[in-house]
């Protein structure tokens, strides 16, 4: 019983990472109907720029300083991913907007292959495991048998935060309204006066800051990292968007749990799972494909003519 | 330009002619007397020149394995470099670095770019068996005598060594390192149930097979035996389950950057009663590095026992004084002996390689670790092993350590 506590506790870890990673996608897709491939490639650029900026301005020990300090380094690593998410968008998924969907797969597979290799060429040491710097020390919350360290419940706390704003930002907020309009119809949109190149920059910054978020977090929570964990990380996270269904939000965040609650739970359950546990998430993204393509929360795609 | 107002443009234009004539003379002859020159300083000089040998070196210079390639290429240029200032030689010889990468494809472009340099004579490395097993036959194909100074699967002298009399390594195997492990843990640390996690590359499976044959045989018991991939960072799910199963010891079979994950997962877990341990593929400081404070009170096994030796704190200085960015990591001690086995031979029969190949095979040369020989698989006679634990981020000789001392206890 208490195991399967603790590999609930860990199912949700992995799934916080896997959801912040599949929203960033759904966002994507739902606004352009484009797969951004270079996504994990944002997620791994975060954890370096982070790592970068937390070694280069840590000055104070005191531990309340110390964590505005380290929440303000966050932020503007979400902020420098967030502008490069931009940036990508504009140089090579705009001037494909007109041409066929295979365009803009190709372009950012180019790109997140150049972000790593750039990573691992002139970050120094770039090749080497990366070691995240300790922002959180180590604490734990006791619960007879089980417990909570400190890094788990602000990782748990700050994905929940993540999950009620972005509720707020695309149900309540007028620009979050605006982007939901462009996804439902790109043209009656335009036409209703929406600027849809500045609503397509702030969702690529948007979704490019939750990867920042994203690796952040497994920087906390593994404490190691390496330039080529980006790729794998952005495959998770889109057969995450897919199972939760590709343009939903609330479904990336189902897909990535689904994801990680059937990762851990074979890991742990199945003999010899640990080794083939990537088998059976994607044997479940199969089964979706084949049985439920929409995904848990999309739509039925009728046939629009 | 004072002729271009007193001269028509037609007599310019002859004056650049003939200027250009001039010039193109004037290049010739200097061209000419160059390679005059150049012509009887090899007719003269280069007789006293030195002939240059060349070695290549081939490790993971760059990629996980790193720290292990460069503390192994550091040494490696250590030795070459005193042999070339001892004058033994009537060579200089030069050592051609090839990055690996960890990676078998990797490798193998790089052992067919050693291969083709004509000067090459002799090639030593790897720290990744299946990358050796990818440029061994590379090696062999060429007739280039390939020692390995840190690739400890069994099957690379094994197999390898025994089809092709070009091979020859001379770290102890993971077999030797497996077995001395189990005994350890199970007779001197007395620990009964242990549960093993093991890589599943080739590397990882060898260790799981044979540290379970080792602990078996002492009367130890595995309670479990659990896969990971490579490249993968969340164990915490099996982790859980490895706590339900309460071993003694956890044994993982792999290398440094998920047996870090591992450790570093183990006290999230809540793990700390459970003792860690693994053999050199985790004798890294970059382990320390990475775990931080987890890694306290990890053991693992080390190829050699470099503290007893006569010659080790002479070498010690060396490297120092060398300055080296890196620090020679677990292998360099055998990367240094390996380009010394190789130097000894060419001093012995020269640079042919078809000579160099069966003198390395028959070598009797005593270096920094020991006496060397070969047995007719290409491994070394030479087994030697040390026992160490993390204390303050750091690998300790057993012996050394404040745990032996009773300063510190383990878990268990």
């Amino acid at each position: 019983m208490l195991t399967l506590f603790i590999q609930l506790k860990n199912s949700i870890m992995l799934g916080c990472q896997y959801s912040l990673i599949a929203i960033g996608f759904t966002l994507f897709f739902g606004m352009l109907n484009v797969v951004v491939f270079c996504h994990g490639g944002f997620y791994i650029f975060a954890a370096f720029a982070a790592t970068a900026l937390i070694t280069a301005f840590r000055f104070s020990s005191s531990p309340f300083f110390l964590s505005i300090v380290t929440l303000l380094l966050l932020f503007t690593a979400m902020s420098i991913t967030g502008a490069l998410g931009v940036l990508v968008e504009r140089t090579t998924i705009r001037p494909f907007r007109r041409s066929p969907s295979v365009i803009p797969i190709l372009s950012t597979i180019g790109v997140g292959t150049i972000i790593e290799q750039l990573l691992k060429l002139f970050y120094p040491q770039g090749s080497n495991p990366q070691v995240f710097p300790e922002v959180i020390r180590y604490g734990k919350i006791v619960f007879g048998a089980f417990f909570l360290t400190r890094s788990e419940i602000i990782i748990i706390g700050i994905t929940g935060i993540i999950f009620i704003l972005m509720y707020f930002f695309i149900n309540k907020t007028k620009i979050g309204l605006q982007v939901v309009a462009i996804s439902q119809d790109w043209e009656a949109a335009g036409m209703m006066g929406i600027n849809l190149d500045r609503m397509v920059s702030i969702t690529f910054f948007l979704g490019a800051a939750l990867a920042a978020v994203a690796g952040f977090m497994n920087g906390i929570y593994y404490t190691v990292f390496r330039y080529d964990m980006g790729s794998i990380a952005g495959i998770k996270g889109f057969s995450a968007a897919v199972v939760g269904g590709l343009g939903s939000v609330f479904g990336a965040v189902l897909g990535g749990f689904l994801m990680a609650f059937v990762e851990t739970f074979s890991a742990a359950y199945i003999p010899g799972g640990s080794a083939i546990r990537d088998v059976f998430s994607f044997l479940v993204v199969l089964l979706f494909l084949i049985f439920r393509p929409s995904g848990i929360l999309g739509e039925r795609k009728a046939e629009k003519v | 330009m004072s002729l271009t107002t007193e001269l028509p443009d037609s007599m310019l234009d002859i004056h650049y002619f003939f200027m250009e004539v001039h010039m193109k003379k004037g290049l010739a002859a200097f061209l000419v007397a160059l390679l005059f020159l150049c012509f009887t300083a090899s007719l003269f000089g280069g007789a006293q020149q030195e002939k240059v040998v060349k070695l290549a070196f081939i490790g993971p210079l760059t990629g996980p394995n790193a720290a292990q390639g460069m503390g192994a290429r550091n040494a490696f240029e250590l030795a070459v470099r005193e042999a070339n200032a001892s004058g033994k030689l009537p060579y200089k010889i030069e050592v051609l670095y090839l990055d690996d990468a960890s990676d078998p494809a990797t490798g193998a472009a790089a052992a067919t770019k050693a291969v083709s340099d004509p000067l090459v004579v002799a090639a030593s490395g790897h720290w990744n068996s299946p990358v050796a097993r990818a440029t061994i036959p590379i090696f062999a194909e060429h007739g280039v005598p390939f020692m390995i100074w840190g690739a400890i699967g069994a099957d690379i002298t094994d197999k390898f060594g025994k089809m092709y009399p070009e091979i020859t390594r001379n770290c102890p195997t993971l077999v030797s390192e497996n077995k001395y492990l189990a005994e350890i843990l199970t007779k001197e640390r007395k620990y009964k149930t242990f549960y093993i996690i093991h890589d599943t590359s080739s590397y990882g499976v060898d260790c799981m097979n044979f540290f379970k044959a080792g602990v078996e045989s002492f009367g130890g018991k595995v309670l479990g035996v659990d896969g990971i991939n490579v490249g993968e960072k969340d164990f915490m799910p099996l982790l859980a389950k490895v706590k339900a199963a309460n071993p003694d010891v956890l044994y993982y079979g792999g290398v440094v950057m998920e047996g870090a994950l591992l450790r570093v997962q183990m006290v999230r877990a809540g793990l700390t009663d459970i003792v860690f341990a693994g053999i050199s593929g985790l004798a890294d400081e970059k382990f320390n590095e990475v775990a931080g404070a987890a890694a306290e009170g990890s053991l693992i096994i080390t190829p050699g026992k470099p503290d007893a030796l006569e010659g080790w704190p002479a070498f010690v200085k060396a490297y120092e004084d060398a300055k080296f960015s890196e620090p020679m990591g677990a292998y360099g001690k055998y990367s240094y002996d390996a380009a010394n086995i190789i130097i000894d031979a060419i001093q012995k029969v020269g640079t042919e390689k078809a000579k160099l190949t069966p003198a390395i095979r028959n070598t009797n040369y005593t270096g920094l670790l020991g006496t060397y020989s070969f047995d007719e698989t290409g491994q070394t006679n030479l087994v030697l092993m040390s026992f160490l634990v993390s204390q303050d981020g750091k690998w300790v000789t057993w012996e050394t350590s404040d745990y032996a001392a009773g300063k510190r206890k383990l878990p268990r």
